[in-house]
């Protein structure tokens, strides 16, 4: 309870900090066992600001099939190593393609659960981090709504995909031609509704005074305690500790 | 056969309180069902149940005898047609034709019939002068009939409205209730999602009542 506390209860900006650093080690490193290094030491963070492991996982799922083709791209385009599996004198699967392969994933994961450490700290504390770091308030505001609309994002593809289907297409039998046919007809209301969204949005701000005054005052108020500089400190040094033995060590 | 058979059916969506509980009855291929019931009281879940768009936790649904766990989604829309409560939802094309056609040429209609069927449509549901318009600029009413006409232009066995006379003048709702009298002489069967009890007693054979989740009564 006490180590949720912790991550939770820390500034945005020192979350932000941690996953510039992580993310930039994650594309400076290309060795599989470093990049794995950094995966589970993103994946321990999150442990510790209460989004476990199976939760990350169930959150990862849904980039499998990207994963397995960034996995067959690179052994069949960047074959290196003893070949795995030859078909005639194409080397389909390669020792080294494999790994180079497995590095990438493991670089896109890292990105990607470093940056689920942001989803421990409040959209709005994360507005606040951002306005601290000097982004204007529209900016920062703007990944606010992001942030709220991209799950509306994916329930108006849901949608779209179930009424489709509703009419009778069998999207799973369909040859390919169509399918991707059908497939275009489902970015149509997801781009017009999130322009309309947009839209209804800027009205209602609007209504509300959004941006008639220059100076805003904020309900909630952002410190960096101790524990912030510390871990701000020990991110960096360590950051940078890590790189100059990887290059050193190359 | 009942068309459909529903068995000691439950749901709750993850995480919250279940939406249905214990609910059973059959319905007749053919018959209309009036489903109301006051806000919040389940009737929208009850009718994505019964078309799969959800799947029951607990209990089971029957369509012509089959077990719904087996009917794949587009199965169930080839026979039932579903007119949701935001009528945004269904629309995907990018003109109020090509809207009504869509379905049709997907059941292997010649262009021809396509052309004759939505024309059809578009004369009765008088959006003739919007047929190249862009769907999602039509007013609220007009998204409705379009809703609707792309659904009943597939002439499915049973249609599913959601909350059908929401935001319809008196004379589009007598119109609404012409149309399920069409519906009927069909020989196609409808439920009647609605909170409103006089329109779904005029308009139905039987009446399902539901509250808080639970089906009180069943006439």
């Amino acid at each position: 309870m006490r180590r949720l506390e912790l991550v939770k209860t820390l500034d945005p900006r020192t979350k932000l900090l941690l996953v510039v650093v992580i993310s930039t080690l994650s594309i400076v490193v290309t060795d599989v066992l470093w990049q794995l290094g950094l995966f589970l030491f993103s994946l321990g963070l999150l442990h510790l600001g209460g989004i476990g492991p199976v939760k990350v996982f169930s959150r990862l799922r849904r980039f499998l099939v990207l994963f397995a083709a960034v996995l067959a791209i690179q052994s069949l385009f960047a074959p290196a190593g003893d070949p795995l599996l030859t078909i005639g004198s194409l080397h389909v699967i390669t020792r080294g393609g494999l790994i180079k392969g497995a590095s990438v994933i493991l670089r896109m994961l890292t990105i990607i659960s470093s940056a689920m450490l942001l989803l421990t700290s409040g959209p709005m504390r994360l507005v606040l981090g951002l306005i601290h770091l000097r982004i204007p308030y529209e900016i920062a505001f703007m990944v606010l709504l992001a942030i709220r609309f991209l799950p509306v994002l994916g329930e108006e593809v849901r949608d779209a995909l179930t009424a489709i289907q509703l009419r009778g297409v069998r999207i799973k039998e369909i040859p390919l031609g169509q399918k991707i046919r059908v497939y275009t007809y489902i970015f149509m209301p997801v781009v017009v509704s999130a322009l309309l969204k947009a839209k209804k949005t800027a009205v209602a701000m609007e209504a509300r005074a959004f941006r008639a005054h220059t100076q805003r005052t904020y309900l909630d108020e952002l410190t960096l305690g101790r524990k912030d500089y510390a871990i701000m400190a020990a991110t960096l040094l360590t950051g940078c500790g890590l790189c100059t033995i990887y290059l050193l060590g190359r | 056969m009942d068309f459909w058979t529903v068995r000691h059916v439950g749901f709750a969506y993850p995480g919250r309180q279940p939406v249905i509980r214990d609910v059973s009855f059959h319905i007749a291929p053919g018959e209309t069902v009036a489903l109301t019931g006051p806000n919040g009281s389940g009737k929208t879940t009850l009718g994505k149940l019964l078309l799969g768009i959800l799947k029951p936790c607990v209990g089971q649904i029957l369509v012509e005898g089959r077990d719904m766990a087996d009917c794949s989604l587009a199965e169930m829309g080839s026979k039932v047609g579903y007119i949701f409560q935001n009528p945004e939802k269904q629309m995907f094309a990018p003109s109020v034709r090509e809207e009504i056609a869509f379905g049709l040429r997907y059941r292997g209609y010649g262009d021809e019939r396509v052309q004759e069927k939505v024309d059809e449509m578009l004369d009765y549901f008088e959006l003739s002068h919007r047929a190249d318009s862009f769907p999602f600029n039509l007013s609220q009413g007009e998204k409705q009939r379009l809703a609707i006409a792309a659904i009943m232009a597939l002439e499915p066995r049973f249609v599913i409205f959601d909350e059908p006379t929401t935001g319809l003048d008196m004379r589009r709702k007598d119109r609404f209730a012409q149309l399920l009298e069409r519906t009927r002489k069909r020989g196609a069967g409808y439920i009647l999602i609605s909170h409103d009890r006089d329109f779904g007693a005029a308009c139905c054979h039987r009446q399902l009542m539901m509250k808080e989740g639970k089906l009180h009564c069943a006439d």
